[in-house]
């Protein structure tokens, strides 16, 4: 297992480096990642489709699995995903001291919404998964770019180019996806994922004395309320 | 010229447990029976405690049995730390695992006696599993506890207040995969 996620990761990481577009190549990677496409435990993963075909076009990746609901009732939810390249670019210059999203990014959250509203819709989707509810028709999000493709153009420095990114980034998540629960994802994100797992290393480093408790100085909460 | 109202705004972080309880059923409690067969003990007990904290640094989440919590709410009382020589955020301090800017790690079966054993600079996200803390302090004397399952994550640039939760989701996502790899799933 070790050798097979030591393989994933090193050839996804060639096909993020690449400079031509490898969108279709890195999709077929997904599938090893799709505890990160939804957002339930599960151990049945009942489809996985690139290019879904429906009405307004296709959606770049469904998922369809079992989870058990709130009453504890097993249901079946389908998640949608629009995907690009890890060579799209997710931001643009704007001013110099603002970026906004690349046509490709616009496009993509666009496909998104067209797919999810139309696929929540029709009785014929959820038959084809047995989804009961249109509620369990899940928007994912979108997974794309890399994190050398955050910002297109403009002459930033790099801690400038990386708060514009951020700030960009936040304001569409506590604004716009807030409520409708879409994720946006970076191809370095399923690297990371799928990275090789190394034990930490020790550092041999131990105290001579005792240490003293300090007062926390965080918030804790609990379980109990 | 940098916005210092929005910078403002990342500064604080107080665990919310609406949040955290909706993430904590979505991805550890209502699963199928054969998900939970690979889970940690601590997540197969009929009372399952948790314990989060966070501040300006890092949100983390802890699963504990009834008796460490006991231990925690006595420690709260006397104004202690709930894990003291846990961790520490300050880089100066001799730690014996030390995580920076490194997403998925894993932590797993481990005594660390005489250090603190986790140092945690920023943009880090790591789970513990059955971790025994030993230490001297000069308030309780010696103390050891153990942390069935705990996580964490901590700030930076890439991981910020706003995506907090998202990456706490990750990161258990992420421990669940490693669980059923280790059980040949």
């Amino acid at each position: 297992m070790a050798n097979e996620t030591e393989n994933l990761h090193d050839a996804l990481e060639a096909l993020i480096c690449d400079e031509k577009n490898k969108e279709l190549e890195c999709r077929a990677y997904l599938k090893y990642a799709r505890d990160l496409l939804v957002d339930v435990t599960t151990a049945t993963f009942l489809e996985e489709a690139e290019e879904y075909r429906g009405h307004s076009g296709n959606s770049d990746y469904l998922i369809v699995c079992r989870a058990v609901d709130a009453a504890g009732i097993e249901t079946n939810k389908a998640y949608l995903w629009e995907v690009k390249a890890p060579q799209c670019f997710l931001f643009e210059h704007d001013t110099n001291n603002r970026v906004r999203p690349t046509k490709e990014f616009i496009s993509a959250e666009n496909q998104l919404l067209h797919y999810y509203e139309e696929s929540r819709g029709s009785t014929q989707f959820r038959d084809e998964f047995r989804i009961t509810h249109p509620d369990d028709v899940k928007l994912g999000g979108l997974i794309i770019g890399s994190k050398r493709t955050w910002v297109r153009g403009g002459n930033y420095d790099a801690s400038t180019l990386a708060r514009l990114y951020k700030r960009a980034l936040d304001l569409r998540r506590r604004y716009l996806y807030g409520n409708s629960g879409i994720k946006v994802m970076i191809w370095d994100h399923f690297l990371d994922y799928l990275k090789k797992q190394e034990a930490p290393k020790p550092s041999g480093k131990v105290f001579n004395t005792s240490i003293s408790i300090p007062e926390p100085n965080y918030t804790i909460v609990n379980s109990g309320g | 010229m940098q916005d210092s109202k929005y910078q403002g705004t990342q500064m604080s972080f107080s665990p919310s447990i609406e949040k955290i309880r909706d993430i904590v059923e979505r991805r550890l409690l209502r699963v199928e029976r054969e998900s939970k067969n690979y889970f940690p003990d601590i997540l197969k007990s009929s009372n399952i405690h948790w314990v989060s904290f966070g501040n300006e640094n890092l949100l983390s989440l802890f699963f504990v049995t009834e008796d460490d919590l006991k231990r925690i709410q006595s420690y709260q009382s006397q104004k202690y730390e709930p894990f003291p020589g846990l961790f520490a955020t300050d880089s100066s301090l001799p730690a014996a695992f030390g995580f920076k800017q490194s997403r998925f790690g894993l932590v797993s079966g481990c005594s660390v006696t005489n250090s603190i054993s986790f140092s945690i600079g920023k943009d880090s996200t790591f789970v513990v599993v059955d971790h025994t803390q030993s230490i001297d302090t000069k308030e309780l004397g010696s103390i050891s506890y153990r942390i069935p399952l705990g996580y964490f994550i901590s700030f930076g640039d890439e991981i910020t207040p706003d995506n907090a939760y998202e990456n706490l989701e990750e990161l258990i996502a992420y421990s669940v995969k490693a669980w059923r790899e280790s059980h040949g799933k």
